[in-house]
């Protein structure tokens, strides 16, 4: 199919729905940024200089039509800034959706989520989909499409041109019981029209039966085999391989009990689902409720990868084990106390490496007078054999925050401190880094506006004398006013930044400006 | 492999035996119950007492409510759910087993009060009140959700509040949820000043999931060595329904969140990517790139020479001609080996240099390859048929004797 009918199709399906209107919905963003960059560390800056705009528009409704429901999207995106987007003007959605009876029709843009190592990403192409509820009739869906990222490759557009990834596949899906259901799927992907010398394209497909059983009341097993089989012709590789998922999950008050197993060989490959091949791992998570006001958490993840017939490299494991506890009203007499505490240990081993690190996190929510407050510390050690990392970290967080009503106003005054300090015993170094941010929400609900003021700074301090120290002062303001622009609820908008960036080598100083208004525009 | 099949095997059916309850402790058995209860597959448990749910993720437009009851030695006799706050009732059926399946097709916009009750043959009946839910169908565009949810996982991540970014992702998350908790964590520690924007490319929504693919931008600050990186590209998410509100399901290369544990955070790659992996290494130091230091305290005498190759340094007598190395540095020049092309590289940190960068337009093979070591400055070099990018990190500008540090990327 040519790709370009893929457009097509669904704009003349899409106008012809949209004579017969019945509910149309619009929403509209028109932004006018302004950024100045400065000093003689300027190209380290993310911003784009000068006036630039941002445009978004998405158009939406549905409808009914000879007895056909039916919903649509269309978006568009227009800017000059290449940070943006690459393009000036794009097309970032076009979709339609047809039902009758049991009938669903998809064209466009359409994600058909058949299983995680199928199909678990969208396609621009057409799907059916037959889905009777209430009965044992299996549910049925097929589809056609192409696995382009953006619209504009599917015209080839020189700038964002990849290559072309066809996609057909079928899934069936039957409950044979209130508590047994099963699904089959299969997708064939093929890729051509090589963009690079060096792209790889594939040829292959993937079979998948998936299953979903509620034994009894409370307890599901889930799970996937998977079989794939595919050519990659760059480097001429020709591999058959599987992947496996089983879950059992067990939740009834007060505990919901969870263990995962998954095998993925090296040799799998998913062109379109979602796998992290060359794994085996076993999960266990344990949450039980001891009271009203205490919940433990618990939970092992072991994996591994390097399966039999893998690469002759080492093999890597690593044991995940984690233990939590989050206490409300710890003190009986503070009705708004929180406290949780974790500790997670990191064990990995292998391939000429073997590390070690522990993650420990406090933190405590409270309100004082009026004042909420929410302070976190944590300590992390990381051990990496051998000499690879051998540092000791702490952080801690506090903020402050309040509401109080003046008047009209409503403000909400805030206040944030923290520290993070580094003691890296291989090189000898320590390392320090302090914030301080100060901010000021002021709302007028009766003129429906709202604004935030923030300025603060970070600065790191390096103890190495080679390595630059640096600082970041930061002042920030959003203004937000809801109102009515042609009987249109809108969005009046205005932001504007300011970044000081300051180093031990001068000759990286630079300063960031940033101004934006717009409006949002939506019915 | 086969053990670990079997112990499972075992698990389940040992779990599946009658009354086998077995991650339960201190729960009534007596009383009517509601055993299980979802709303669009999720369950009511882990729902809010408010749902949302968006048209165009529904299946078939419609709300199917699956549950249990259960009333002990005794059997259920009647199943009724309330729409409308218990203003008007309608009967379900219910298997013998208390088992039972309700489907209504709602209206965008309106509000429904969802209650449960079950009745016994004793005519005991369940807690109904705990059963009730708000359920709302928003007019609102999916899209709009995503991008709430993705501003909030950016300033999450932005202000580095683990607790916060990982809030919004699904327990189901492809790559694992525990690896992208604690690479998040690693990120936050290794990380400082983060700054990332995005805007939306594509919106896809169906079967409960949704995919997003964004452009983005980022500047961060690595503590362990001071420096900042400055890059961008086109990646893509996807997101799943839980409760009305999308979690993440799924991430692509190039990352832009977990960046410490790519290999099992990352389900594929986005396709067409141009833009570099940004990946932080065991070190906390982000991995584009080796550090060479070139230093010379007598210049007169010898200098020094580098091999992309192996990452050696050589020592060659003499200046401004290079035999052994590849090329060689000095506080004003880049000096290249015959054979060795060059070109500059303008507008980009090496960390946003891509293979595309270097294999599109011209080369030239003059030496001098450069006469400007100010800090910043990119070049790419082709050696062969390799490519490699190199950036100046700092040059003290001292003669005779210099110290100047670059960093190599090779592709």
């Amino acid at each position: 199919m040519n790709p370009k009918i893929l457009l097509t199709v669904p704009l003349l399906l899409l106008c012809s729905a949209a004579s017969a209107e019945n509910d149309f919905h619009m929403n509209n963003e028109f932004s006018l940024n302004y950024n100045k960059v400065s000093g003689p560390g300027k190209s380290a800056s993310s911003l784009t200089e000068n006036l630039n705009y941002l445009e978004v528009l998405n158009l939406n409704g549905g409808g009914r039509k000879s007895g056909w429901d039916y919903n649509y999207n269309l978006g568009l995106k227009a800017t000059d800034d290449e940070r943006n987007d690459i393009k000036t003007v794009l097309l970032t959605n076009l979709n339609g959706v047809f039902r009758k009876n049991a009938n669903t029709v998809s064209l466009g843009d359409i994600f058909e989520s058949f299983s995680q190592y199928t199909l678990a990403t969208s396609l621009k192409g057409a799907s059916y989909k037959y889905a009777k509820n209430g009965g044992r009739a299996p549910e049925i869906t097929a589809l056609f499409g192409y696995a382009y990222p953006r619209w504009d490759s599917v015209w080839k557009e020189p700038l964002t041109r990849t290559v072309a990834r066809r996609a057909y596949g079928a899934r069936a899906k039957e409950n044979f019981s209130d508590s047994l259901s099963a699904g089959l799927s299969y997708i064939n992907v093929k890729d051509t029209g090589r963009v690079n010398a060096a792209d790889a394209l594939y040829d292959s497909y993937n079979l998948a039966l998936d299953l979903n059983y509620n034994p009894f009341p409370g307890l599901t097993v889930a799970g996937e085999h998977s079989l794939s089989d595919y050519d990659e012709n760059a480097a001429g590789v020709s591999a058959k391989g599987s992947a496996t998922r089983i879950e059992l999950v067990g939740d009834a008050d007060p505990s919901r009990v969870s263990l995962e197993y998954e095998e993925v060989q090296p040799d799998f490959f998913s062109a379109l689902g979602a796998a992290v091949s060359d794994r085996r791992k076993v999960k266990t998570k344990w949450r039980y409720k001891y009271s009203r006001h205490t919940t433990f958490n618990s939970g092992l993840l072991w994996y591994r990868n390097n399966l039999p017939g893998s690469s002759a490299a080492d093999t890597t494991q690593s044991w995940r084990p984690e233990l939590g506890m989050a206490v409300k009203k710890i003190f009986s007499a503070r009705p708004y106390s929180f406290a949780d505490f974790s500790y997670k240990f990191d064990r990995k081993f292998g391939s000429g490496s073997s590390q070690a690190d522990h993650y420990l996190n406090v933190n405590y929510r409270d309100r004082f007078a009026g004042l909420d407050s929410d302070s976190n510390l944590g300590y992390t050690l990381y051990k990496t054999e051998a000499d690879v990392r051998d540092a000791s970290e702490i952080n801690f967080n506090t903020s402050l925050n309040s509401r109080q009503e003046k008047g009209n106003w409503v403000l909400k005054p805030q206040l944030n401190l923290g520290t993070w300090y580094s003691d890296d015993e291989l090189t000898g170094y320590t390392d320090k880094i302090y914030e301080y941010s100060l901010g000021l929400g002021a709302e007028l609900p009766g003129k429906n506006i709202t604004s935030d003021l923030r300025l603060g700074q970070n600065v790191l301090k390096k103890e190495d004398a080679a390595s630059d120290d640096s600082s970041r002062f930061f002042a920030s303001l959003g203004a937000y006013w809801r109102t009515k622009i042609m009987k249109y609820d809108s969005t009046v908008f205005l932001r504007a930044g300011y970044n000081g960036f300051d180093f031990s080598t001068s000759s990286r100083n630079f300063r960031e400006k940033t101004v934006t208004l717009g409006v949002n525009t939506q019915f | 492999m086969k053990n670990t099949v079997n112990i499972l095997i075992t698990l389940a059916l040992l779990a599946g035996t009658a009354n086998a309850k077995w991650w339960i402790f201190g729960k009534s058995a007596d009383d009517v119950e509601i055993k299980y209860l979802t709303i669009n597959s999720v369950s009511a448990d882990e729902s809010g007492k408010k749902i949302t749910l968006f048209k165009e993720t529904l299946q078939d437009g419609t709300v199917k409510i699956k549950g249990k009851a259960k009333a002990g030695k005794n059997q259920i006799g009647s199943v009724r759910i309330s729409l409308d706050d218990k203003a008007t009732w309608q009967e379900v059926k219910a298997a013998e087993n208390g088992a039972f399946e309700f489907f209504f097709t709602p209206e965008q916009g309106k509000k429904y009060v969802f209650l449960l009750e079950a009745t016994d043959t004793t005519g005991k009946v369940n807690k109904v009140d705990e059963t009730r839910k708000e359920i709302e169908v928003s007019a609102e565009n999916i899209r709009g959700k995503i991008t709430e949810v993705l501003d909030a996982m950016f300033e999450a991540y932005n202000k580095e509040d683990a607790v916060r970014f990982i809030s919004y992702v699904s327990e189901n998350f492809a790559g694992d949820k525990a690896f992208l908790e604690l690479a998040a964590k690693k990120d936050f520690n290794a990380l400082n000043n983060i700054n990332m924007r995005y805007t939306i490319s594509n919106i896809a929504s169906g079967s409960g999931k949704i995919f997003a693919s964004i452009t983005f931008n980022r500047m961060v600050f690595v503590n362990k060595t001071g420096r900042s990186s400055t890059d961008g590209g086109t990646t893509e998410f996807v997101f799943e329904m839980d409760g009305g509100k999308p979690l993440l399901y799924s991430m692509k290369q190039p990352l832009v969140f977990g960046l410490s544990d790519a290999d099992n955070v990352a389900t594929g790659e986005v396709i067409g990517n141009t833009a570099s992996n940004l990946e932080l290494d065991e070190t906390g130091d982000l991995n584009y790139g080796t550090s060479v230091t070139f230093s010379n305290p007598d210049r007169s005498s010898y200098t020094r020479t580098y091999i992309f190759l192996d990452g050696s340094l050589e020592s060659e007598n003499g200046f401004a001609t290079v035999l052994i190395g590849d090329i060689g540095v000095d506080i004003m020049h880049i000096w290249i080996k015959s054979g060795v092309e060059s070109k500059v590289i303008s507008g980009k940190s090496l960390s946003q240099v891509t293979l595309a960068d270097l294999t599109s337009g011209t080369w030239n093979s003059t030496n001098p390859a450069a006469t400007d070591v100010s800090v910043g400055k990119v070049y790419g070099f082709k050696v062969g048929s390799s490519y490699y990018a190199i950036e100046i990190e700092s040059n003290n500008m001292g003669d005779p004797s210099f110290i100047i540090k670059i960093r190599v990327k090779s592709f």
